[in-house]
């Protein structure tokens, strides 16, 4: 009991300083490492090795991360400073005239769209400063993404995470997709309903249950049949894809409500052809298809890889942690490198279309210092802590603490909290691949243990980790950096939170729901 | 000095840079430099905590 309350306490730390004494997550960061390694020492048997270790694996999935901020916020400001981004806000705008199905579908289906063909953060990064030029507040801009994209992080960006998922449990992916697509399908649903509930409450989501329920329908059958039938790499891709021509369909049969008509923008007079704003993301879409579908210019760009291989090291507890190679960084192949290469063709187009005014080169280059350099500072520590929980055994201490509340005759109710234990990790690590990869193991064998679905506690925990995303205070710090909110990641932190703990107990009761339907059937 | 300290730039590469480098002497079993450079990078994570 004692563990688990020392590793809870750097949690507890950073949320109370961010929410309650709302400092920026690099300050509460940095806090909360001290804390956190003091404790990781003392109470864990943790090495000072180990504690390197931890830290220089920290640094190589910081670099991972933080080249795509900063090319993210190289496109951005290229972009919109060429008129693109305002041109593309009056298209939607004109698209529908529905304020909340805007939010909807910039939010939610192009959100899902985007994690399907990048992923790690783009889709924050791209959509936030998006929805804040078409006048929502920068707190909305950031959640919306935030949230909408998360239930397609599982099967999203070629599937990474689940993939991890199968490597560590040793269970064949066909056994685990049925449950992991019923689940995130429900949650996909939830999520878009948590999007139009930022933007009005409940009344909004009443309004517009229809579009809602065809939309998340539709991407939830289309991820449930790619993942079904063995493509699940291409599950959050085409779910994306289906979205969004749904999207188009429902707004031309969709009258918007009449206390929902958003406001004409100031600027609404086009200020070149959408074809011509959408240019930057078009061309984004190409260069990741041809990285991702055609096979010589994928391994040509990953030709050249930046990693550090790591040894096996054991705490004086006892708890281990493999040898293992950090996450590779492609030079020219990394999501970060294709965004780059987005922003100098775009840069060049629209040079040569006499978008820019005078001195544009160093006016992108100051803006992007100034947006990703408090980003950059926080990152370190806030990776660097989680990694040396994870190393220390604490995060693992927090799961198996949380787990034994439900044991024994409670062990029907686990699958409430497996999904929360998924989501913890995924907010601890910043990454639902990493969730899976330190808690896949744990819960096969509790679901072993309490006599439960193995596929279906996997699927939980695959869907947790997916909807934890959401709260990596990571993710929380590349959409703020956009948007102006750089050091005020406080607000945001809470929006989410609150969002993903709701979200995250719903998928809980989905799962004890069809645990409790496949029992009545003579399942188990 | 306290302006170069808090620099947004130095902080961010320092950060960035002793953890890997403590990591690489640790391997290259020159522990007493791993352990002065992570000692350095304690620094950095206080400095962090200290600037508003």
């Amino acid at each position: 009991m004692i563990k688990f309350i020392l590793a809870a306490l750097p949690i507890a730390t950073i949320l109370f300083l961010m929410i309650k004494a709302n400092w920026g997550a690099a300050r509460a960061g940095a806090a909360a490492w001290f804390i956190t390694a003091a404790i990781a020492f003392f109470a864990f048997g943790t090495p000072v090795d180990m504690l390197i270790v931890a830290q220089a694996k920290g640094v190589m999935l910081a670099l991972y991360i933080l080249y795509i901020v900063w090319a993210a916020l190289i496109l951005y400001f290229a972009a919109e400073e060429a008129g693109a981004i305002k041109t593309i806000g009056a298209a939607i705008r004109k698209l529908t005239d529905d304020r909340p199905l805007q939010l909807l579908i910039l939010g939610y289906v192009f959100a899902t769209f985007l994690q399907g063909v990048a992923g790690f953060g783009v889709p924050i990064a791209v959509i936030a400063p998006l929805l804040l030029g078409m006048g929502f507040s920068p707190v909305i801009a950031v959640a919306a993404p935030m949230i909408g994209h998360s239930w397609s992080v599982l099967f999203g960006n070629m599937a990474t995470s689940f993939e991890a998922l199968i490597g560590v449990t040793g269970i064949p992916g066909s056994e685990l997709t049925h449950y992991s697509a019923i689940l995130l399908g429900l949650s996909g649903f939830t999520c878009g309903a948590a999007v139009l509930w930022l933007d009005g409450g409940f009344l909004t989501i009443r309004r517009r249950i229809v579009p809602l329920v065809i939309i998340a329908g539709v991407m939830g059958v289309a991820q449930y049949m790619m993942a079904n039938y063995g493509v699940w790499t291409l599950g959050g891709l085409t779910a994306g894809i289906f979205g969004l021509i749904a999207s188009i369909i429902v707004t031309r049969f969709w009258k918007p409500h009449p206390d929902d008509i958003a406001e004409p923008g100031s600027d609404d007079a086009q200020k070149m052809p959408l074809i011509e704003g959408l240019t930057p993301y078009l061309v984004f879409m190409i260069i990741v298809g041809l990285a991702t579908f055609v096979a010589p210019v994928g391994r040509f760009l990953s030709g050249i890889e930046l990693t550090l291989s790591f040894p096996a090291m054991q705490t004086l507890q006892g708890w281990d942690i493999a040898a293992e190679k950090a996450k590779a960084i492609a030079v020219f192949g990394h999501p970060g490198a294709l965004l780059l290469y987005t922003a100098a063709i775009s840069f060049t187009f629209f040079k040569l279309r006499g978008r820019y005014a005078p001195g544009i080169g160093k006016r992108i280059a100051q803006r992007t210092l100034k947006s990703a350099l408090p980003t950059s500072i926080g990152m370190v520590p806030v990776i660097g802590l989680a990694l040396m929980m994870d190393h220390a055994g604490m995060t693992y201490a927090l799961a198996e603490g949380g787990s034994k509340l439900f044991s024994g005759t409670f062990a029907i109710a686990y699958p409430v909290v497996a999904p929360a234990i998924g989501a913890l990790g995924a907010f601890m690590t910043g990454s639902t691949n990493n969730s899976n990869v330190v808690f896949g193991m744990f819960q096969r064998h509790t679901a072993e243990l309490s006599g439960l679905s193995t596929a279906l506690v996997l699927a939980a925990q695959a869907t947790g980790a997916s909807l934890g995303s959401m709260l990596a205070p990571s993710k929380i710090m590349v959409g703020c950096s956009t948007v102006g909110l750089s050091g005020k990641e406080g607000p945001v932190l809470s929006v989410v939170l609150k969002t993903g703990v709701i979200l995250t107990l719903l998928c809980g009761v989905w799962a004890l729901g069809i645990l409790l339907v496949t029992m009545a059937l003579g399942g188990h | 000095m306290k302006k170069m300290l808090f620099n947004p730039i130095f902080l961010v590469l320092a950060s960035l840079i002793l953890p890997v480098a403590s990591f690489l002497a640790m391997n290259g079993n020159d522990n007493l430099l791993a352990d002065i450079l992570f000692g350095a990078f304690v620094l950095v994570m206080a400095l962090i905590a200290l600037r508003t």
